[in-house]
């Protein structure tokens, strides 16, 4: 191999590993420019009546919202019970039983709702926006909307994205009334455990941080998981054969970034405690 | 109500390209036309390529590379959405296949456009839906969605719906195909009405047939990546 020729390759291996660190920064950029143009456009379209964005909005909620909850009171259910058997057996043998209200805050409250509420939105919901946004591309129906002077940002990425935040809120807060008091039926039956004793200790451990930690992960959750799925949707360009593309690379992105996002709070939420207390 | 819309009189390019994200080539390049001010205009390319193009840089759709559009002097190409509106409303467009929203039975989709900007006030848009709908035997599916009906009424639902908010200029992409002749009658007949009393000043289309082009003496406005030259009105 000739000098220039080594020097060619590397090059091009420069250029491909600077695209590889570049794509996922300049994917994130836009996906946050659509947020924003979305409200802009929201803000400034002085046509778009509240009613219209409600209908939208009200359609959304009950499609990721209300049909959901079968699937989230299973889920719920199950993980609650886990965590309540699981941790009150082992606890009591370690002695630290009055820590289950504790436990099951840290566990259900901060990690698991925000987490698992959200990747069951991505499977229902993410791709059901992606591949519906993407159809209306194939269709030209966004071109249309915007030929009648309708900006399609406004009057079809915002309403999902509203509703969309509404509804991963409210099934995330419907998974923690169903994890704990479901969890507490389902360990009744199988182990002795008092209800005062269980609801005194969830009431003691319940902060007002857990409230701000679960409101931040999941209107987060659920803006990325909207936005990444109307963004992928948008980018159909050619046909109806990149539809079914589109809506993977949803699930796939939409997965990526809530899970980063979830661990990235958990962890700078544990790096401030941890200086708080000076061990850092 | 107050009128929204701006005055589209005098159409122009100057020094304008436009391509595909992903082509070879620009479709084209470097364009300085006045569009023809006759009422019909046919447009047509030798080689069949950028006829639709043509009427979605008109109408706003697509944004060109480089170059300038111009309507009555003002340079539109570089506006935001919000400020192109004005003008955007005063233009009608059916596409060549689809743009029906899929989710919205076909009454609802010819009131979108005027319950949306609220344009008229809401018996006006119910009457001129209904009147619509009637001319064009759709009143029976008022209801349906696009999905539901044949192909050749949902092409003429998009056609009408680029009618309804009484436009000044209509760009029609390929209007007749898949229209049954009782259909073309009808459109026919409802263009000379716009024409004679609903403000319809200009009508920019495409098509294989030169039916409509001869119909209302229209003068071929024909295009290729490097020029664009008229001919004088169709022979009826």
């Amino acid at each position: 191999m000739s000098h220039e020729n080594v020097l060619r390759a590397v090059n091009s291996s420069l250029i491909a590993l600077g695209r590889r660190i570049t794509g996922p920064i300049e994917y994130s950029i836009e996906v946050f420019l659509m947020i924003y143009l979305s409200l802009r456009a929201a803000f400034f379209d002085q046509a778009q009546g509240l009613r219209s964005v409600f209908s939208v909005v009200s359609a959304q909620i009950y499609f990721t919202g209300f049909q959901a909850l079968p699937l989230i009171s299973v889920l719920a259910l199950a993980s609650g019970s886990v965590v309540i058997l699981q941790s009150s057996t082992n606890l009591s043998l370690l002695g630290g039983a009055s820590m289950l209200g504790d436990l099951m805050v840290v566990i259900v409250v901060r990690e698991l709702a925000p987490l698992l509420t959200a990747l069951i939105v991505i499977a229902r919901s993410g791709t059901a926006v992606a591949s519906e946004i993407g159809n209306m591309r194939v269709n030209k129906e966004i071109e249309a909307l915007e030929a009648m002077g309708i900006h399609p940002l406004s009057y079809v990425v915002f309403p999902r994205l509203m509703g969309g935040i509404i509804s991963v809120i409210c099934l995330a807060i419907y998974y923690v009334v169903i994890a704990i008091l479901g969890g507490f039926i389902v360990t009744s039956l199988l182990h002795q455990l008092t209800f005062s004793y269980y609801a005194d200790s969830i009431a003691r451990a319940f902060s007002s941080v857990d409230f701000g930690l679960f409101l931040l992960k999941n209107t987060f959750s659920g803006a990325i998981i909207f936005t990444i799925s109307c963004y992928q949707g948008m980018m159909v360009r050619n046909g109806p054969h990149e539809v079914p593309q589109v809506t993977t690379k949803a699930v796939v992105n939409s997965v990526i970034y809530v899970v980063g996002f979830n661990l990235g709070v958990t962890i700078l939420f544990y790096l401030g405690r941890l200086m708080a207390l000076g061990l850092i | 109500m107050k009128p929204r819309t701006k005055p589209v009189c005098n159409l122009a390019f100057e020094d304008l390209s436009f391509s595909f994200p992903d082509a070879k080539e620009p479709l084209f390049d470097k364009i300085t036309f006045e569009m023809p001010k006759s009422k019909a205009v046919w447009v047509r390319s030798p080689g069949g390529r950028g006829k639709s193009t043509l009427l979605r840089l008109l109408c706003g759709l697509y944004s060109p590379q480089s170059g300038r559009y111009l309507i009555d002097g003002q340079n539109v190409s570089e506006m935001s959405f919000e400020e192109f509106l004005p003008y955007r409303l005063a233009m009608g467009y059916s596409f060549d296949f689809g743009g029906l929203i899929n989710n919205k039975s076909i009454a609802e989709n010819l009131l979108l456009p005027l319950q949306y900007h609220k344009l008229v006030s809401p018996e006006e848009a119910q009457d001129r839906v209904e009147q619509a709908m009637r001319l064009f035997a759709l009143a029976e599916n008022r209801d349906l969605r696009p999905s539901a009906i044949p192909g050749s009424q949902r092409k003429m639902t998009c056609v009408i719906r680029a009618f309804i908010n009484w436009p000044q200029v209509v760009f029609l992409d390929d209007p007749l195909t898949g229209l049954k002749q009782d259909n073309i009658n009808d459109l026919i007949y409802y263009v000379e009405e716009s024409f004679a009393e609903r403000g319809l000043r200009q009508m920019f289309f495409t098509s294989e047939s030169p039916l409509l082009a001869q119909h209302f003496k229209a003068e071929e406005l024909m295009i290729s990546c490097d020029w664009f030259t008229t001919r004088p009105a169709v022979a009826a």
